[in-house]
């Protein structure tokens, strides 16, 4: 009621506040009034009883004051009053509120995109019911050198997960997928390739996972019989053109490669469509079909992903205790061969981990890292808003000092900077939440790997994880706003707290202009202080920075034994009936048919392109004058790389020694190879080998084949992995050397076709040639799919987003960092300059020079700069620790990167420190004097 | 600020009781609230329109008083506070309040080891 009643009668005096101003004047006067009456009635004289009155009455406007602050509408009221105020206040000084806001936006954008990217990848559950129980069993097997970590195995074959389930009391629910990575869609107009997998159907409902469209698979689509398929969001987009009458179309999926017969092409239902955001067990899955009880897969060779769920209140060291008893029975330990031999002590066979652990493990440290630096971002931008608050209260002392002598409360007056900090860290906050927006987008699109087809998978993990479910934070934002208001707060009420503690008399001493009269020590100690400790954080974020920016230069730098520019590369696959001399003649009929394209200079064909990173070996590489036994187990065995004649010429690889392989080296001219550098080194001593007589793969017994020819190391993998020992053979003469030997078919197919990787060079913009290449696929044979057709370039820019990814983003903290350290010592200097006017203008009268006085200001910014800087340096001595694994060709002490960054930023430095000791040389000594 | 002031000796919130006390007698304007407190109080209260002006609105506020623009005996405008009947209750009860604590307070002041052995 009273609480009702207040309201009510504070609503009424704050819309008529006029009207209640009035009433309160008219009062003070009565009042006044009655008290001269008084007086005079006492016997003073009227003039001596007005004065006497008025002394009695004190100040009209504090008791007027004193009596708007009772009730909390007075408060809304003053808070109005104060934003309005504030506002105008900022704006008389545009400068200073826009650096202050700009740099709060920064600060608070850039920490909250940053935040919400480690946030949604790192601390936030997989977006699956209870995620926390889904894990996965990790095989460990001892690896091949000694030394090395133990091999992990994580998949299962079907058979296996069924005895497993069976058996195992501390999961409830194991599912199984298998992912063949080609699988050709037959269409009206030739054939597409998706990437999909073949599940348990129990997969969506272990995962909790709805359709978008139609229903996801369900326990019975498992029978014998059923011919169902689910497809995802993106592939009912590209293939079905998002057709919202898709369920119950059939299409025809045929799996290719060792995975061929998986999916043999019978029409399968399309039954739903999954919706964008669901990612498992890759981001770019197009379809799912089920494993039924007549699928292949029960019965397959190869092994699949298995997930498993734990049963309520199991841990993952009970469930993992569990598993080295199942495991062993389920599959034991093999009794001969590398995989017997014992584990490294304290290291069990089967342990247990988390889904989500193992999703995003790898991404940690860099992610770790990168929090680190934000923080320290936050830091600076903190520090810096707070240098500038402190300036311009020490800037306000006289005129708060005039507000408190004609009786402002002093509450009031620390109200009223309060408010303005808020209004300023409220602007800050909002263009901050524009600037997170847009963060977040950017560092999505940085960190999203370009990829396509059989890409997808071996740059897996070059990209961040998890990507598509960030967003930002409102947590974050509303943390990294509230650190900054909270800073804003602190600083900004300095100035009226230290008031207490000036005279305020010499405060309003008319001897001193605006900023002269509260020249406190303390705080411009402080504002000192705060400049110091934030050159030295940027230092540290730009030594950081500059080493993975450093590192990736490098990385771009590096020749990897081949030329990228003007290449395109196709990857392509083939329809798994056609038998091998078919396939083999259609490689032979596509490489005519690029070299016809108008553009092209050079064409070729190899078993998988750089970049790709596969690697196969055949038996022991045995050298002339060696024997198998010597060559058995040489971690130095050349792989071995399957190429048209002319694929290394078209790659812009170069000859070292001998010749190339030429159109005359077929299957029924004498076998002959092309080894690298790193075999004439590692196994020829360094001596020329062209000529010799080798033995490939150990077999003694069949003919020894000739050296021809020494190309230049390439890299074949990742650009930063160093080069291997190759040997490069015509593919007509990897394949009769593999039906020499009667390999089975597959086999054949792998060693000499592989991923069927085509190349095309021209000396104009590769794109251009992009259309013509792929009609001409279609026009060679319209079953071929087209698994990736992209510019080398393209590929090489896709396989160091990792790399690019961090070194853009911190580069760019440590640009944001540096320039607020120059803005933090150009306020500080220019400061003290205009402190100092009078001084300066005393000097030059007394004979100083202009370079004396710019020597003393910039000797003070080079002190407090060259300080910071040498702190940062040790700081960052102990903390680039923590890039190790990040840099290449790099140690984290690299000493160029060292100096470089502290000359550069000493430079910067000085120029921020120059500029306010110019000004402090344009002063006019005389007006100096004369005006203060 | 004015050397008279003794408002600041006063016990917090007795200044709303002393006022209310002196509207008890009869309704009064601000000046003449003022200069009985002192009268009654043999000038040991002196309270400045500072302390005053901010009682008064408070009071109002919260319907212990109740104003109206008055003619004075003087002929002149003047506004003159009365108690209302919520006021009336409440000096009742802090007069009632304040003489139990005074007299306890007086009491613990007098005590001697004696008395209370």
């Amino acid at each position: 009621m009273k609480l009702l009643r207040s309201f009510l009668v504070g609503l009424r005096d704050l819309f008529g506040k006029r009207a209640v101003d009035r009433d309160l004047d008219a009062e003070l006067k009565a009042f006044l009034e009655s008290s001269i009456e008084d007086k005079v009635r006492s016997g003073m004289s009227p003039d001596e009883a007005r004065r006497a009155a008025r002394l009695e009455l004190g100040s009209e406007d504090s008791v007027k004051e004193a009596v708007r602050d009772v009730g909390w509408e007075m408060v809304v009221d003053g808070i109005r009053r104060d934003v309005g105020y504030g506002v105008r206040s900022l704006a008389r000084n545009p400068s200073f509120a826009i650096v202050a806001v700009a740099t709060l936006a920064v600060g608070i954008g850039v920490t909250t995109a940053v935040f919400s990217v480690v946030n949604g990848v790192l601390l936030e559950p997989l977006p699956y019911r209870d995620s926390d129980q889904l894990v996965r069993i990790v095989e460990k097997a001892p690896a091949r050198t000694a030394g090395s970590p133990p091999l992990r195995r994580t998949s299962m074959r079907w058979s296996e997960m069924k005895d497993w389930g069976k058996s195992a009391t501390t999961l409830s629910e194991m599912a199984y997928t298998l992912s063949p990575p080609i699988t050709l869609m037959r269409g009206p107009e030739g054939s597409t390739r998706l990437s999909g997998c073949l599940v348990s159907p129990n997969l969506f409902s272990m995962l909790a996972a709805r359709a978008h469209l139609g229903r996801t698979l369900e326990v019975r689509d498992g029978a014998a019989g059923t011919r169902v398929v689910v497809i995802s969001f993106g592939a009912w987009q590209r293939h079905f053109d998002a057709d919202p009458s898709i369920i119950g179309r059939a299409v025809s999926l045929k799996t290719m490669g060792p995975e061929a017969g998986l999916l043999d092409g019978t029409p399968l239902t399309i039954v739903g469509v999954m919706p964008r955001e669901f990612d498992y067990p890759m981001s770019y899955a197009d379809f799912w079909a089920p494993v039924t009880d007549d699928s292949k897969a029960v019965a397959w060779p190869g092994s699949g992903n298995v997930i498993a769920r734990l049963r309520d209140g199991v841990s993952t060291s009970a469930a993992a205790d569990e598993a080295n008893v199942v495991g062993e029975s389920v599959r034991p330990r093999p009794t001969s061969g590398p995989l017997a031999q014992p584990l490294p002590a304290g290291i069990r066979r089967f342990d247990v981990e988390r889904l989500k652990d193992q999703t995003v493990d790898e991404a940690r440290p860099a992610l770790r890292m990168l929090a680190g630096a934000v923080g320290v971002v936050l830091l600076i931008v903190c520090a810096n808003v707070a240098g500038l608050l402190i300036a311009r209260g020490t800037a306000r002392h006289r005129e708060i000092a005039v507000r408190l002598a004609i009786g402002a409360a002093r509450g009031r007056i620390i109200r009223q900077l309060l408010t303005e900090s808020v209004v300023l860290a409220l602007a800050g906050g909002i263009l901050g939440t524009l600037v997170a927006a847009g963060g977040v987008h950017l560092l999505r699109e940085l960190a999203s790997l370009n990829a396509e087809g059989v890409f997808r998978i071996s740059f897996r993990g070059v990209g961040l994880p998890r990507l598509h479910e960030i967003s930002v934070d409102g947590a974050m934002l509303a943390l990294a706003t509230a650190l900054s208001t909270i800073t804003a707060l602190i600083v900004g009420i300095l100035p009226a707290v230290s008031l207490s503690r000036v005279d305020d008399v010499r405060t309003l001493g008319l001897r001193g202009s605006g900023s002269q009269g509260g020249a406190l020590p303390t705080e411009a100690r402080i504002r000192t202080m705060l400049v110091g400790g934030q050159v030295a954080l940027a230092t540290i974020l730009l030594i950081g920075a500059g080493l993975l920016v450093n590192s990736f230069s490098k990385l771009t730098r590096v020749d990897p034994g081949w030329n990228a520019s003007g290449v395109v590369t196709v990857y392509l696959a083939m329809p798994p009936e056609y038998p091998i001399v078919r396939k083999a003649a259609l490689v032979e009929d596509l490489i005519r048919e690029m070299r016809l394209v108008p553009g092209v200079e050079n064409a070729g064909f190899t078993y998988a392109g750089p970049l790709l990173g596969l690697i196969d070996t055949l038996g022991w590489f045995v050298p002339p004058g060696r024997t198998l036994e010597e060559m058995k187990g040489n971690p130095d065995n050349p792989y071995i790389r399957s190429v048209s004649h002319d694929f290394l010429q078209t790659m812009g690889a170069r000859l070292v020694a001998g010749r190339w392989l030429d159109e005359r080296d077929d299957a029924a001219a004498p076998p002959v190879l092309l080894v690298n550098r790193a075999v004439v080194e590692r196994l020829f001593g360094g001596r020329n080998p062209v000529g010799q007589m080798v033995h490939l793969d150990g077999r003694m017994d069949l003919p020894p084949q000739q050296i021809v020819g020494v190309v230049d190391d390439m890299r074949q993998g990742r650009l930063d992995a160093a080069p291997t020992p190759q040997m490069f053979l015509d593919y007509r003469q990897v394949l009769a050397l593999t039906q020499q030997r009667s390999m089975p078919p597959p086999a054949q197919e792998r060693l000499a076709f592989g991923f069927l990787s085509f190349v095309a060079r021209t000396n104009g913009d590769p794109r251009a040639l992009m259309p013509s290449l792929r009609s001409l696929v279609g026009r060679v044979d319209p079953s071929l799919g087209i698994d990736a057709l992209v510019p080398m370039d393209e590929l090489v820019a896709s396989s160091l987003t990792r790399q690019r990814f961090y070194a853009s983003v911190t580069g760019f903290f440590a640009a944001i960092a540096a320039a607020l350290s120059a803005i933090g010592i150009y306020g500080v200097l220019a400061y003290s300059v205009g402190r100092r006017r009078q001084e300066f203008g005393i000097r030059m009268a007394l004979g100083a020079t202009t370079r004396d006085i710019v020597s003393m200001v910039l000797r003070r910014g080079l002190l407090l700069a060259g300080i910071g800087i040498a702190v940062g340096i040790m700081a960052s001595v102990a903390l680039t620790r923590t890039l190790d694994g990040m840099l290449y060709d790099l140690t984290p002490l690299d000493p160029l990167t060292y100096v470089t960054v502290g000359l550069l930023f000493a430079g910067v430095t000085s120029v921020s420190s120059y500029l306010p000791a110019r000004r402090a040389t344009r002063i006019d000594p005389i007006g100096a004097l004369r005006c203060d | 600020m004015n050397e008279a002031d003794k408002t600041s000796g006063l016990v917090q919130g007795t200044l709303d009781m002393l006022i209310l006390r002196s509207l008890d007698l009869e309704p009064m304007h601000g000046y003449g609230i003022g200069v009985r407190l002192e009268q009654i109080s043999r000038g040991a209260l002196r309270v400045n329109a500072g302390s005053l002006f901010p009682a008064f609105r408070r009071l109002e506020r919260d319907g212990q008083v109740k104003a109206a623009w008055r003619v004075t005996e003087n002929g002149r405008r003047a506004k003159y506070y009365a108690l209302t009947t919520r006021g009336r209750t409440t000096l009742a009860k802090a007069t009632k309040d304040w003489q139990l604590q005074t007299r306890a307070i007086s009491r613990v002041l007098n005590a001697s080891l004696a008395k209370l052995s």
